[in-house]
């Protein structure tokens, strides 16, 4: 018998949500969807966005073969697939296919041409991951929810996702002090930049300090009204800020 | 797979290690539930402390792969738990948890597990000479209208379970008020007998292992003594049977094997009808959710033509082999992932 093997996680106790233990589904499913969701439906205030200059209109050409071959490159093939079962691992098989590479970029096109999200894409199985390292495991806020979303849905969202960007940056609408998620940019440079401010104040003679926060729930609490104003201040077409309606709206999941 | 009983095995182990890992290794496809009083405590190591300059000792009670431990954890050592229960990893379907909301006892487990639409209770106890948990219980009044089965060691001598000693206690009153308040009855073994052997020549044998089970439950209930089984303990282990509601406890589920024939095939069968579509002459949304229902069902159908059902059971191979092994020395040494 082998006594060494890795130790699972102690998930051993119930869960409790407001002093009271999760025992039924349905007490579980309230726990999750308002520990992970209790930003939703905030209202805020988005007159700051009058500051902000009309950025030039861009053109949006249609999706090519090689952006999405280019967008499926950076995918794992051993990551766990959403609810009808295709992994990336499947969807790269099909792409080598021309012809099907082609009818799925042309659903893409056809997406963004009717400004519509189709609804098999928003389907999404939610699965709950205790965090590591903790002591004990009795509060949804030591689980960490992943969304398993639709492959094929996903890898549009991907070459989308991707022409955003390039499209933002090229039109200087993305912040300069951006360094998140953005291609070409890393944790290193907001490091770098905050060395050199430092640095900079310390040959002025200055007592440098430094302020650092967290946004909890910050992905949940974004507001798609203000998303679409976004997308419109930076000279997105009509069609995209209107797909992005439709992607944003009647959107479930369920949790296993 | 339907489970409608569940068989539970319950022993005072003394704090014997070798005792505990046998029990393990050895129940592990003909018992559920184990509980165990006085479980084994092992040092595992030593953690770099800010006030002992040998570390601050972590222990631990044995993890087998095949149960899930329940325990309380508790930093002092002196609370160290004094029961523990382990699961048969075949029942992660029941949903077991610990309760320590409810009752949080180094010398109490309450178990909930979920069986159909029900929930019920699992009580495990050891009760020390001084009763502590006994005394815990009567003063923090629980509310458990589902609990299946209470058992473990009382430490509570007295004629009416034990023929042979004449008296009776001053704690019995209180053990049966409690498992009256949780709506138990004490129950008779099949096979009646001691439960402890006396220690010395000077003492005699004796009954202070109970189980209380829910008089009810729909179905049945019942425990037998194996005094055969009981050493290095000085305790006999008890196996109780009690029913459940119908609970469908299938670990199974689809897949396709990586670079199978089923995986080829399903492939083909996508890129095929995928290629049938007809995606030029979509004009509206309604055409546009259409086809891309139909894409659905081209994966799906694919998918249930082609995947197999899966079980993990004992006779599955790991999937941890020795290529796994040398690869992670090798990661360890050199930090290289690529090779």
């Amino acid at each position: 018998m082998n006594w060494v093997k890795k130790k699972n996680l102690l998930t051993i106790e119930s869960i409790l949500y407001e002093g009271q233990s999760c025992n039924t589904l349905p007490d579980l499913w309230h726990a999750l969807h308002s520990s992970y969701n209790s930003a939703k439906n905030r209202p805020i205030n988005t007159s700051f966005l009058n500051e902000t200059p009309q950025a030039d209109q861009i053109l949006w050409p249609l999706f090519s073969k090689q952006e999405f071959k280019d967008a499926i490159a950076k995918c794992s093939s051993s990551s766990t697939p959403g609810l009808d079962h295709i992994s990336w691992r499947h969807l790269k098989s099909l792409i080598t296919n021309d012809r099907c590479l082609q009818k799925i970029v042309q659903i893409a096109n056809v997406c963004i041409d009717l400004e519509f999200w189709p609804s098999h894409f928003k389907l999404s199985n939610t699965v709950v991951i205790p965090k590591p390292n903790k002591n004990n495991y009795n509060s949804p806020k030591l689980f960490q929810p992943i969304v398993l979303l639709n492959t094929t849905g996903k890898l549009i969202e991907k070459a989308i996702s991707n022409r955003l960007q390039f499209q933002l940056s090229a039109n200087g609408f993305i912040d300069s002090h951006q360094f998140g998620g953005i291609q070409q940019r890393s944790t290193t440079d907001a490091g770098i930049y905050l060395t050199r401010l430092i640095r900079a104040g310390w040959l002025r003679q200055c007592h440098m300090s430094v302020l650092a926060f967290d946004i909890a729930q910050f992905f949940p609490s974004l507001n798609y009204q203000f998303l679409s104003l976004c997308l419109k201040k930076a000279g997105l077409n009509t069609n995209i800020v209107w797909f992005f309606n439709s992607y944003h709206s009647n959107r479930s999941t369920s949790y296993s | 797979m339907i489970k409608e009983t569940l068989k539970i095995f319950s022993q005072n182990v003394r704090k014997n290690k070798t005792l505990m890992n046998t029990i393990l290794k050895n129940s592990k496809n003909n018992m559920d539930i184990i509980l165990v009083q006085e479980p084994p405590k092992s040092l595992i190591l030593c953690v770099p402390s800010y006030t002992d300059l040998t570390g601050d000792p972590i222990y631990s009670t044995p993890n087998h792969p095949d149960w899930t431990l329940f325990i309380r954890q508790d930093p002092a050592q002196e609370n160290y738990a004094q029961v523990a229960t382990y699961v048969n990893k075949k029942l992660q379907k029941m949903r077991f948890t610990l309760r320590l909301d409810i009752i949080n006892h180094r010398d109490v487990n309450v178990l909930v597990f979920h069986s159909g639409q029900h929930i019920n209770y699992i009580i495990n106890i050891y009760s020390n000479d001084n009763q502590s948990a006994l005394h815990f219980l009567n003063r923090n009044i629980i509310d458990l209208n589902n609990t299946v089965v209470m058992t473990g060691n009382f430490n509570i001598r007295d004629n009416d379970w034990d023929p042979n000693y004449p008296h009776h206690s001053v704690h019995t009153e209180d053990l049966l008020t409690l498992a009256e308040s949780l709506g138990l009855d004490l129950l008779p073994p099949i096979n009646p007998g001691p439960t402890r052997f006396a220690d010395n020549l000077r003492d005699t044998n004796s009954v202070i292992d109970l189980a209380f089970i829910n008089p009810n439950n729909s179905g049945f209930g019942q425990y037998s003594l194996y005094p055969e089984l009981h050493r290095p303990s000085d305790h006999v282990p008890l196996i109780i049977e009690v029913s459940i509601n119908e609970t469908n406890i299938d670990n199974s589920f689809w897949s396709i094997s990586k670079n199978s024939k089923e995986e080829k095939n399903f492939i083909k069968a996508i890129t095929d009808n995928i290629l049938t579509l007809d995606i030029l002459n979509i004009m509206s949304k309604e055409n546009l959710e259409a086809i891309v229902q139909q894409l659905a069902s081209i994966f799906n159908e694919a998918w249930y033509s082609q995947a197999k059902k899966k079980c993990i059971t004992k006779h599955s191979k790991e999937w941890w082999n020795h290529a796994c092994t040398e690869s992670l020395n090798r990661y360890r040494n050199t930090g290289d992932i690529e090779h």
